[in-house]
This record gives structure tokens, C-alpha cells and sequence, in this order.
């Protein structure tokens, strides 16, 4: 086929009319993702309106980098600690923990208000799932849902040192510190993992003195 | 010109409702559905989609060759869904959370890709515009209904409305979907099919009656 005939054939046109379909779109992404960009530093600013009623200026930020971060482990599931806020008190925590062990490995990213007092965790005020890598049922953890961590009936648990978990995963759990979304328990674990964290993390912080 | 786009709307929302006659878009219908909120902000999410690529795929019909016109159709759809996506990551953050994986699965929702190479690849862009929206419409009212029963039974609510203390946690869950999903599908089926009988017996009747009064 001389070149000619390739510029009339059919495959050709084909070409072209991809190209320029995929040119036009791409543009108009790329000019969109300019357009509708999410900082960091908004995507925290969200987050820490929905956790933290007080001002958020005063807070003193703990983990300033990567090396910072920690990583706790409970129930065959971990949680990293991404960011850690803590009050001028001393006594308000804010802390950023991602759960692992998801459903089909995915992760869940939460916020966790919590109480401190003469060094040791007292109580959890307050979750809120911040972001989720692929867990399609993270719509069954609502707000009533996530208040059961800061209930009285788990006040126990939290003050006394423990962990939560799912029967459905571990032999070791009791009654006392299961928490699980029926139908959702691999989501149930990750969340489970990073509240764990994040009360190890302040257990540590707090009985360090900062 | 009026009755040919009351048809495709009428099509769109009742006869060939994408959810309750085609079983359509069922992946979205059972999973977005738990609570009327959700099933509102997705059946939107479909709307917009739908009705777009439908005028773009119609507007740029006679240009795509149709041995390629899927690759096309997909990198049209694609692209509104990625607008979307950033959208509402940009304006509205909680919906876009609660949306998760099932935003970037619009892309491969057959209710648009059907509609792109059924309809809009053979029809004007504005009578793809109307049966983008009423198809969109169609989903998005199935979606609610759905979603407003299974929120009812399930936790007492309506759109976050709490209207009892009593639930059934179990019509939140997959199988209740599935439960409520055949329920919904037998009852509209049901319904749209006497009315579509009660409509064939008055033309026959008028028929008849021109017959008799000839005679």
C-alpha cells in the first residue's frame, strides 16, 4: 500500500479521529484537574472541621515527616500513623491513623479525638473515616456507627488499655471490645486496627509526657 | 414533533426503565442504594454522564468510523466521568467518600455505553438529550425508591431523617438489596403492565365503538 492509499483508507481516518478524541479529552482534563485541585493542605483543613470544634492554630503538630510515623500492630492488622495533633492542654489528641487489612487489602484512613489526663488515654471522643482505598462498603460505617468507639459502653476498653476487634477475625476477642459491621468485617478490621493505633500511639505519646 | 419526545421521556422513565425493565446498571443499583442520600447522589452522578456523552456521541457521530466507535465512546465517557470525579471531590467531599469505588465504575455502566450505541449514535443530539435525561431520570427515581425503603426498613430514616427507633439492619445489607431489588422489580413490572393492558382495552373499545357507529 502506497502512502497515498493509507492516507485515504479507512484506518487512517480511524487514527486520526482516536487521536484527536484522546488530544481533546486529555486537554480538557488536564485544565479541569488544574481547576478543581485539592491541596493537602485543604483536604486536612476539611478534616480537622469535621474532628476538632476548637482552633485549629494552636494545635502542635507531632509528626512533621515520614520518619516520624509509627506503625502499631493488633489483631493480624496494623496501623500507620500518618499525623498527630495535640492540644496546648496536653489533654485533646487528634491523631491520623490508617488502618490496614481492608477488604482485598485496602486500607481506611481515620481521625481519632481522644482525652489524655496525667498520662494516660482516658477516652475517645470522637472517629470520623477520613478516606478508604477501595472498601465498597464503607457506607455501612456512619456516623452512629463510629460514636459506638466513644461510647460508655466501651469506656472500659479505652481507659483500661484495651483493643478493639471482630470475632470473625480473631479467636481472641471478648464481648467487651468487639466491633464489627455485620456483612462488613474486613472493612470492621481495618477501622478496628487504626483506632487501635491511634490509642497506642497516644497510650505512648502521653505517658512520655509531650 | 411534540409526542416523538414525550415518547422517548415516557421510554426513558417508565417503559424501558433502565433499573426495573432492562435490569441495568445493577452494580450501582445494589450497592448505592442503602440509604436515599447516596442513591439521589449517584442517580445525579448517572444523569450528568448519561446526557452528556449521549450529546457528544451524537454530535460526533458522523465523524467516528464504527469500527472504532466504542474505543471512542468509552474515552468520551471516561473523560465526563473523571470531570465528575473532580468535581465532586472539589465541591461536595462527603459525597464523593461516600460514592467510592462505584465514581470510577460509571464508565463501564451499560446503561451508558447501551444508550450511547442504541440511541445517540443514531439519533440528533437534542433527541439524545432528552433520552439522556429521562433515562438518567428513570435510573435516579429507581435508585431513590430503593433507596428510600431500604433506608426506611433498615434504620427507621428517610434522607437522614430519623422517623422511628425500629430497623431491620439486615434491609441494609446485600441480600436485603437483592430482597428489595426483585420486590421493586415485580411490583413495576405489575403496575406498568395493567396500566399498559387498561390502555389496549379503551383503544380497543374506541375502535369497537367507531366500528358499531359506522355500521
Amino acid at each position: 500500500m502506497k502512502l497515498k492509499d493509507f492516507l485515504r483508507s479507512n484506518s487512517f481516518k480511524c487514527i486520526v479521529v482516536l487521536l484527536v478524541i484522546a488530544l481533546v479529552c486529555g486537554a480538557v482534563l488536564a485544565f479541569c484537574n488544574d481547576l478543581f485541585y485539592v491541596s493537602d493542605e485543604e483536604m486536612f483543613a476539611r478534616s480537622i472541621v469535621k474532628i476538632y470544634d476548637g482552633d485549629a492554630s494552636e494545635l502542635t503538630d507531632l509528626i512533621e515527616s515520614e520518619d516520624d510515623q509509627v506503625t502499631y500492630t493488633s489483631y493480624n492488622a496494623q496501623a500507620v500513623i500518618l499525623d498527630a495533633l495535640v492540644a496546648a492542654d496536653g489533654e485533646t489528641w487528634l491523631v491520623q491513623s490508617r488502618g490496614t487489612g481492608g477488604y482485598q487489602n485496602g486500607t481506611v484512613t481515620i481521625w481519632v479525638n481522644m482525652t489524655a489526663e496525667g498520662g494516660a488515654l482516658t477516652a475517645i471522643n470522637k472517629v470520623i473515616v477520613d478516606s478508604n482505598d477501595g472498601q465498597t462498603l464503607i457506607n455501612s460505617f456512619d456516623d452512629d456507627f463510629l460514636a459506638t468507639y466513644s461510647s460508655e459502653e466501651y469506656a472500659d476498653v479505652v481507659s483500661g488499655g484495651g483493643h478493639f476487634t471482630n470475632q470473625r477475625m480473631t479467636s481472641d476477642s471478648t464481648p467487651e471490645t468487639e466491633v464489627v459491621v455485620s456483612g462488613a468485617t474486613y472493612t470492621s478490621r481495618a477501622i478496628n486496627a487504626a483506632v487501635n493505633g491511634a490509642m497506642d500511639y497516644v497510650r505512648e505519646r502521653a505517658g512520655e509526657g509531650v | 414533533m411534540k409526542n416523538k419526545y414525550g415518547k422517548i421521556a415516557l421510554d426513558g422513565l417508565l417503559f424501558n426503565n433502565p433499573t426495573f425493565m432492562l435490569v441495568l446498571g445493577t452494580c450501582p443499583t445494589l450497592a448505592m442504594t442503602s440509604n436515599a442520600t447516596d442513591a439521589f447522589g449517584m442517580g445525579v452522578s448517572v444523569i450528568f454522564v448519561l446526557t452528556l456523552s449521549n450529546i457528544i456521541i451524537s454530535a460526533l457521530r458522523k465523524l467516528i468510523p464504527s469500527t472504532v466507535r466504542i474505543p471512542a465512546y468509552i474515552v468520551v465517557i471516561a473523560t465526563l466521568v473523571t470531570l465528575l470525579k473532580l468535581f465532586l471531590n472539589k465541591f461536595l467531599p462527603d459525597l464523593y467518600s461516600a460514592m467510592g469505588t462505584f465514581l470510577p465504575l460509571i464508565v463501564v455502566n451499560c446503561i451508558i455505553l447501551g444508550r450511547a450505541e442504541a440511541f445517540a449514535s443514531k439519533n440528533g443530539v437534542l433527541e439524545s438529550a432528552v433520552d439522556g435525561l429521562s433515562t438518567g431520570a428513570g435510573f435516579t427515581g429507581a435508585l431513590v425508591i430503593m433507596g428510600v425503603i431500604r433506608e426506611f426498613v433498615g434504620s427507621g430514616s428517610i434522607f437522614g431523617l430519623q422517623i422511628m427507633d425500629f430497623g431491620i439492619p439486615f434491609f441494609t445489607m446485600p441480600m436485603g438489596a437483592f430482597i428489595v431489588y426483585g420486590l421493586c422489580i415485580a411490583v413495576f413490572v405489575f403496575v406498568l403492565d395493567n396500566v399498559q393492558r387498561a390502555q389496549r382495552i379503551r383503544k380497543t373499545r374506541l375502535l369497537h365503538g367507531a366500528e358499531l357507529k359506522e355500521d
